[in-house]
């Protein structure tokens, strides 16, 4: 997961799928990119590289909006891949990190 | 945002445009006409529509006051409001800022519609207060954390299904069994409506929190599957699967038809029920339409870790101190702004009707037609006057364009088949469980296309046969087990290119149709009599699956019939200009064959003239065009005319007999066109050839329906109406059974009798020989001189090819002297035989079809005779071809070790009775087994009870031809080792190939005793 800064906006760019066996590093730099920009006022999780986000992935986009609801930060998830993007739907979480729902809930 | 969500969100905003603009006019017409129900219905409807697709986005402030309207035309249309001038004009203005919101739905929270909606929820205020509502029912504890759709309830409840709450840990119940997510997701939903989930969010603290936890979702959904094999479906157990009580749900779906209005249920946040949908303020409208969204307003969406009731949900969504402010203000959007609102952009794909596709076809045919005449004229001009300089041009140009229009239009109507291939996944998914069987469905060829409205038209019939295949063709698990099958029922949907049509195929690998039971059957209901039953064959009771009203099901299902409806199923094909065949193999399965054609509006074709009338012929019928002339003439056997096509009898059909036209005596050979009908070929004589040319079909009046050699009619660039033959139908019923063409499905009557073809010669004044045409490469012509002789054989050089001995039968057969040859004689020349041989005849009689019944094996005996029959009142001999070459010494000393070939056992599938004759006389006796079968569904049968160490087959059998016969045993695990070697007439490369497709080890010609002995040389195993 990259992490860059611009316009007290933090974007983020997940390199590749989101899995159990890369999430301990990704929540790492993540609380690492968080502590450092403090000034910053929304997160953007760019997830156009994740083909694929296992249960342990979701639970890691779970703790960013929960972390995120607790700094008061704004965040929303960018360029989902059409399968992340229906999986987030179903879980009735599209919504909430600024999707559209692709499916009846 | 995805390129497949835009494409989504552009259909969206077509739509909705669509719905919106007739909203506003029926709403005026409305004006005048208020009761009009069925405007009335339309306008609910449109509202209706907007409010669900938007909501299928998460587009809540359009789908908000599309709500509203919907609620307050839902009165109207009950009549139990007037449709006044003043709620005309809300629901006007209302519709106004619907198409500001849709124009630009990303920024439709920017759309101030407060005053429109508390307008509209006034009116609904000022209904007659109903009589005093019951108090709402309470939801069952189990749905009370979900977000209820009253519809997709109703929906459910509507179509009897039960309603379920899976309680899931996505690792330990899904992850660890080895699927997806996503996949066990789209697996439930599959199996029937989604209606809400809830992911456990709450109990997550931040990135902080490294305690490892399994995410809780709950799923609330509808199906009409019952729980037992839900759980067994989802591999979970009772626990976390929660039938809900209807009962509550019917009671509350009562309170919902007129939705509450936003102050009522606001003020019902502590009554466990009705849920309504959210009635978010403008504000909290637009934060949560608008991206990004504020975290902190994300606390009005029904995400919820614990089974909270609506209490907790309902003071969030409506409380707008939640929300924070806005994204930056833009300007407001209170009137339409061109460029200004319009971010995603819907030019990418737009829907038209199909009507307007249909015009669009006519019109580019039309069009088609106005450039042939101009080609035409232009062509003349150049001849007579003189034209203006670059008029040429700009004809070319027009040429090209029209062709290029064309194309497009009718690529614009086509559709991929798999489209309809892949409802069939759910349609089989949903009768597994209820029919207690297991299924896979392959699907083969999903990218071919067809115009759509013969792919709509397949609609119905695929469906018939799919669930047919499923319900009466697969066997239930228990008894495939005990089959030794596979316990998972095949069943495959291919479709493919032929010729110029699309061939579609239903192949499913159950019980297959029995053709006693099915001549039984029709006896029982009276449909032939028990005479006509003992005379049937197999193929043709098969065929009685499509008579009308005939069925073999023990049981009528509400799945399907088997036969209910076959007719039916033929009959809609044959309405979309294809045909339905059918195959099968008692315990093996069954194989419907559809061929369609491609699309039916314009096509390439040949004009030809015959008797100075053009007709058209369809380019994708036509292979070539030969010019007959003395060296390549037309030849008579019998009444039927032939031509030698390179290695192949032509059967061919004078166009002039068949319309009745006078023989024109100026150009009596005309042209040959070689037609191909699938894998059958025929010539068909005309005049003269015109033109190639695009042709626009037009059908044909009903008043011409009824004639077979017309497909239909079209107008010519000269302006002249030309028919369009039809080369099926021109062929139907009088192409001539020539063994060296595929023959049609037909059967012998019994085992020992089949009609077979021969030509009849002779040689000398007092014998009549009949050869089988197959048999036959060609007859000359020559004069005697041309006869070389060395030592005491006679020859005949040929200048493109080998030198021929040529052989007396009498020198070598038991039969009379034929005395010195005339000045002029015929030579027959075998076709495909390793040897440079011809006979040589006096005479050639008559080409005639023989029963083989009449062989009388008996009386006249020798190598090179099969036996004797009458024919045209003459005694005649019938030839054994291999035979007359081993009595001439000529045949090679070609043998396998004589113990090796004693210990070979050999089955044969030959349909044509001289051929097996001639088999049988090669092989036996020198192996240890030989068993002839006529066809090869009758060699199959026999596989299943006889092992064997090598399969000679032919090609064109009825039934079951050779290269299915091969596929078959390639995929049977038991006999996939066993070589097999074909033996056929034909050997053009597309037949090689598809011999080496279907898993055939040697092809070899027929007849040719010594070839054949090196074949199974070959293809046996050495030890």
């Amino acid at each position: 997961m990259h992490a860059s800064f611009h316009d007290s906006s933090l974007l983020f760019t997940a390199s590749g799928d989101l899995l159990s066996t890369n999430v301990a590093t990704v929540r790492a730099n993540l609380l690492t990119a968080l502590e450092r920009h403090t000034s910053a006022t929304s997160v953007v999780v760019n997830l156009a590289a994740a083909r694929t986000v296992d249960s342990q992935g979701l639970n890691l986009l779970i703790s960013l909006l929960r972390e995120c609801e607790r700094r008061k930060l704004e965040l929303r998830i960018t360029e989902p891949q059409s399968q992340v993007h229906r999986l987030l739907s179903y879980l009735n979480l599209a919504s909430r990190f600024g999707l559209p729902v692709l499916v009846a809930s | 945002m995805s390129a497949e969500d835009q494409e989504m969100l552009s259909l969206f905003i077509q739509e909705a445009g669509e719905h919106l603009e007739t909203l506003e006019a029926d709403l005026l017409q409305l004006e005048n006409n208020p009761r009009d129900a069925q405007r009335l219905n339309r306008i609910f409807r449109a509202a209706h529509s907007i409010k669900g697709t938007a909501g299928f986005f998460g587009l809540t402030p359009i789908t908000d006051l599309a709500h509203v309207m919907e609620s307050v035309m839902s009165l109207v249309r009950d009549g139990r409001m007037d449709a006044t001038p003043a709620i005309i004009s809300h629901l006007l203005t209302s519709t106004d800022k619907l198409k500001l919101m849709v124009a630009a739905p990303d920024r439709a929270g920017e759309v101030p519609t407060l005053e429109e909606r508390q307008a509209l929820q006034a009116l609904l205020h000022l209904e007659p207060a109903p009589p005093a509502p019951p108090t709402p029912p309470a939801l069952p504890e189990c749905v009370r954390r979900f977000k209820l759709d009253p519809v997709l309830v109703g929906d459910a409840l509507r179509h009897d299904q039960n309603l379920y709450v899976i309680d899931l840990r996505l690792h330990a119940d899904v992850e660890a069994h080895g699927h997806t997510i996503l996949d066990y997701l789209n697996e439930v939903v599959s199996l029937g409506s989604f209606i809400d989930s809830v992911t456990e969010v709450e109990s997550n603290t931040g990135l902080g929190d490294t305690t490892p936890t399994d995410l809780h979702v709950a799923l609330l959904f509808s199906t009409a599957m019952e729980p037992d094999l839900l759980l067994g479906a989802f591999n979970l157990p009772a626990s976390q699967l929660t039938e809900v009580p209807l009962d509550p749900l019917r009671d509350w779906l009562k309170t919902q038809p007129t939705l509450v209005p936003a102050s009522s249920a606001a003020g019902s946040a502590k009554a466990p029920t009705p849920v309504a949908p959210p009635p978010a303020t403008a504000p909290a409208a637009a934060a949560r339409a608008s991206a990004p969204v504020p975290v902190a307003a994300s606390a009005a969406v029904v995400v919820s870790s614990s089974p909270s009731s609506p209490a907790v949900i309902a003071p969030a969504v409506s409380t707008p101190t939640a929300v924070p402010t806005p994204a930056p203000a833009i300007p407001p959007m209170a009137t339409p702004m061109p460029g200004q609102v319009a971010r995603v952009k819907p030019e990418e794909t737009i829907r038209i009707s199909v009507n307007l596709l249909d015009s669009l076809m006519n019109l580019a045919g039309e069009m088609v037609l106005g450039r042939n005449q101009l080609v035409r004229l232009l062509g003349q001009g150049t001849k007579a006057t003189k034209l203006p300089e670059g008029l040429d041009t700009v004809v070319q140009s027009i040429n090209t364009v029209t062709s290029e229009l064309q194309r497009t239009v009718m690529r614009a109507r086509l559709q991929a088949v798999g489209g309809l291939f892949g409802r069939f996944h759910r349609v089989l998914r949903d009768l597994g469980p209820k029919l207690g069987k297991e299924f896979h469905l392959e699907t083969v060829g999903d990218d071919v296309e067809l115009d759509r409205t013969i792919l709509e038209g397949l609609s119905d019939p695929m469906t018939h046969l799919v669930r047919n295949a499923a319900d009466h063709g697969i066997e239930p698990t228990e008894e495939r087990r005990r089959l030794g099958k596979p316990t998972m029922g095949q069943i495959r949907l291919s479709a493919a290119h032929l010729a110029g049509h699309v061939q579609i195929e239903v192949r499913d690998d159950g019980r297959g149709l029995d053709p006693d039971r099915l001549r039984s059957k029709a006896v029982e209901k009276g449909v032939i009599t028990a005479d006509q039953a003992a005379r049937m064959t197999p193929a043709e009771a098969r065929a009685l699956i499509f008579a009308p009203g005939f069925s073999t099901a023990a049981q009528v299902t509400d799945i399907s019939g088997r036969g209910v409806g076959m007719d039916v199923v033929k009959s809609n094909i044959e309405r979309l200009g294809g045909r339905v065949d059918l195959a099968s193999s008692f315990g093996q399965g069954t194989t419907v064959i559809i061929r369609l054609p491609l699309t039916l509006a314009i096509i390439p074709a040949l004009i030809i003239t015959q008797g100075g009338r053009r007709f058209a012929v369809p380019q994708s019928n036509l292979e070539e065009i030969i010019r007959p002339n003395a060296k390549r003439a037309l030849e008579q056997f019998g009444g039927a005319t032939m031509f030698r096509l390179r290695d192949e009898l032509l059967p061919v059909l004078r166009l002039g007999a068949l319309l009745g036209h006078p023989a024109t005596e100026s150009d009596p050979q005309g042209f040959l066109l070689v037609l191909a009908l699938d894998d059958r070929r025929f010539g068909l004589l005309v005049d003269s050839i015109a033109d190639t040319e695009e042709i626009v079909v037009k059908p044909l009046g009903r008043h011409f329906k009824g004639l077979p050699f017309y497909s239909g009619a079209t107008l010519l660039g000269q302006g002249e109406i030309a028919l369009i033959l039809d080369p099926a139908g021109l062929a139907r019923g009088r192409l001539q059974p020539i063994a060296s063409l595929p023959k049609p499905v037909t059967e012998a009557k019994n085992e020992d009798d089949s009609i077979e073809r021969v030509l009849l010669f002779r040689d000398g004044p007092q014998e009549t020989y009949a050869l089988h045409l197959a048999n036959i490469a060609r007859v000359e012509r020559l004069r005697t001189e041309r006869i070389e002789r060395i030592g005491a054989f006679d020859y005949l050089r040929q200048a493109n090819g080998p030198t021929l001995r040529l052989l007396r039968l009498h020198d070598f057969l038991p039969v009379s002297k034929a005395g010195p040859l005339p000045a002029e004689v015929h030579v027959i020349i075998p076709r495909l035989l390793h040897h440079s041989i011809a006979l040589i005849a006096d005479q050639i009689l008559d080409a005639t079809d023989l029963h083989t019944a009449a062989i009388d094996k008996d009386t006249v005996k020798g190598v090179g005779i099969l036996g004797t029959l009458t024919l045209a009142d003459r005694l005649t001999t019938l030839l054994d071809l291999y035979g007359v070459i081993k009595a001439a010494g000529l045949a090679q000393a070609v043998a396998l070790p004589a113990n090796r070939l004693a210990r070979t056992r050999i089955l044969v599938a030959e349909d044509t009775a001289l051929f097996r004759e001639a088999i049988r006389r090669a092989l036996e006796g020198q192996v240890s087994c030989l068993d002839i079968m006529k066809d090869g569904e009758l060699a199959w049968q026999r596989l299943q009870h006889e092992s064997y160490d090598l399969i000679i087959t032919d090609i064109e059998m009825p039934n079951c031809d050779g290269f299915e016969l091969t596929r078959r045993i390639r995929a049977d695990q038991r006999l996939r080792h066993i070589p097999v070697i074909a033996c056929s007439a034909r050997s053009s490369d597309r037949f090689l190939e598809k011999a080496r497709e279907a898993g055939i080890n040697h092809y070899e010609t027929k007849l040719d005793r010594d070839r054949l002995l090196k074949a199974i040389e070959t293809v046996l195993p050495s030890h």
